[in-house]
């Protein structure tokens, strides 16, 4: 696994816990899965979600289960699928957005749902120019 | 391949799921909140940075005239329960034992939202918690102003949700007594409504907490002002009017609050 990798969640991380209520963290681990196709998204997925668990007092785990179940069933259509074409980008970061949003009891979610996956096709085009996925 | 990538997730999944099953029934509090405090400890000075950012780049002479007409309407607010205390007073012949908050400070530690400068925080995570005394349903102000209410705690940090939050409702009333119920409305909307049809509210008016405070002194005190009325939606058809209020606060510039522990 690439350190950058590593270094661009924690980064987004700490930006989603105290500035931005954006899915950064749900972003990249989408964005990355999709690109490196890697198993080792896996326990990054359950790390940083129990930490988001943590610090937004929920029950810790539940996050994290988000997170693998997403992050398996987008792993499942990989064969049936061009899983890393923008559309599929956008129409995944947008369900799991939307879901994710339902959990953390947020408003407006329709709108927010539909900029996060937005925001999930720029970040998935700046990864692929930036090529710090291939492992 | 996808043998391989299933047995990964199935063996993260059984590990969030215990880890869910125990931080469940509080078994793993101690835990949780060391980890939340590590995450505060890293989250804070991101935030101290942006305020800082916000600060410097705000024209001066704004923020001041927004400082002066706080302070004003806390002066007028002052004015006008002194009037209704001397009034009692003459009224009942009996002298009123003035009691002081106990307030404790917090910093704010997390104000996400959704786009900065654009949406409003709905939340706030403060780096006070159980282990300072707070308590779920703790008021959390700023001078004379209602900020929201600690809707979570843990050790070391606690959440506050923002009068502005649509989850938040609590009963108020104006400062010539009209009453009716606070309800946010979102991403820095707040709403007076249930208000009778006969009542009459003005634009300008102070919106305050008419009081909701319980034995364990958790709950709102009275006469916290929650926000001004900045127009009125009365329509003769329905049962009750509302009015828009704007709060005397900007919440995203807010790094410091108070937590109301008890009454000394």
């Amino acid at each position: 696994m690439s350190p950058y990798v590593g270094l661009l969640i924690g980064t987004f991380m700490i930006l989603q816990v105290s500035l931005i209520s954006f899915p950064l963290v749900f972003l990249a681990l989408l964005t990355i899965a999709i690109k490196s196709k890697k198993n080792w998204i896996f326990p990054l997925a359950f790390i940083f979600g129990v930490i988001l668990d943590s610090f937004y007092l929920k029950t810790l785990g539940t996050t994290s289960i988000f997170f693998l179940i997403f992050l398996f069933a987008v792993f499942m259509y990989e064969r049936k699928f061009e899983v890393d074409s923008l559309s599929f980008i956008f129409i995944s970061s947008f369900l799991g957005s939307m879901i994710l949003f339902v959990i953390l009891g947020e408003t407006n979610i329709l709108l927010k749902s539909a900029i996060t996956s937005l925001l999930a096709i720029f970040l998935s085009k700046i990864e692929a120019k930036l090529d710090i996925f291939k492992i | 391949m996808l043998k391989g990538r299933q047995n990964y997730f199935l063996f993260f999944l059984f590990f969030s799921i215990l880890i869910f099953t125990l931080s469940k029934f509080n078994l793993l509090e101690t835990p949780q909140s060391y980890l939340s405090k590590a995450t505060t400890s890293i989250s804070s000075p991101v935030l101290f940075l942006s305020d800082f950012l916000t600060q410097i780049t705000q024209n001066g002479s704004e923020k001041k005239l927004k400082e002066e007409n706080l302070s004003l309407q806390k002066k007028l607010l002052d004015q006008q329960k002194l009037i209704e205390e001397n009034k009692a007073l003459h009224d009942q012949f009996q002298v009123s034992n003035p009691r002081s908050l106990d307030l404790l400070p917090a910093t704010v530690v997390g104000a996400p939202r959704f786009i900065p400068g654009i949406f409003s925080p709905e939340n706030f995570i403060i780096d006070v918690g159980t282990a300072d005394s707070v308590k779920v349903g703790n008021a959390v102000v700023v001078k004379d102003n209602l900020i929201g209410k600690i809707t979570k705690t843990s050790k070391f940090i606690s959440e506050v949700t923002l009068v502005t939050n649509p989850s938040l409702k609590f009963a108020a009333k104006t400062t010539t007594n009209v009453l009716g119920v606070i309800k946010g409305g979102g991403n820095g909307e707040l709403f007076f409504d249930n208000v009778l049809l006969s009542d009459h509210l003005e634009k300008g008016e102070l919106v305050l907490t008419s009081g909701d405070l319980k034995l364990d002194q958790t709950g709102f005190l009275p006469n916290i002002i929650v926000g001004q009325i900045v127009s009125v939606e009365a329509n003769p058809t329905d049962l009750f009017q509302k009015a828009k209020l704007k709060t005397l606060v900007d919440f995203s510039k807010i790094s410091k609050v108070f937590v109301v522990k008890s009454l000394r």
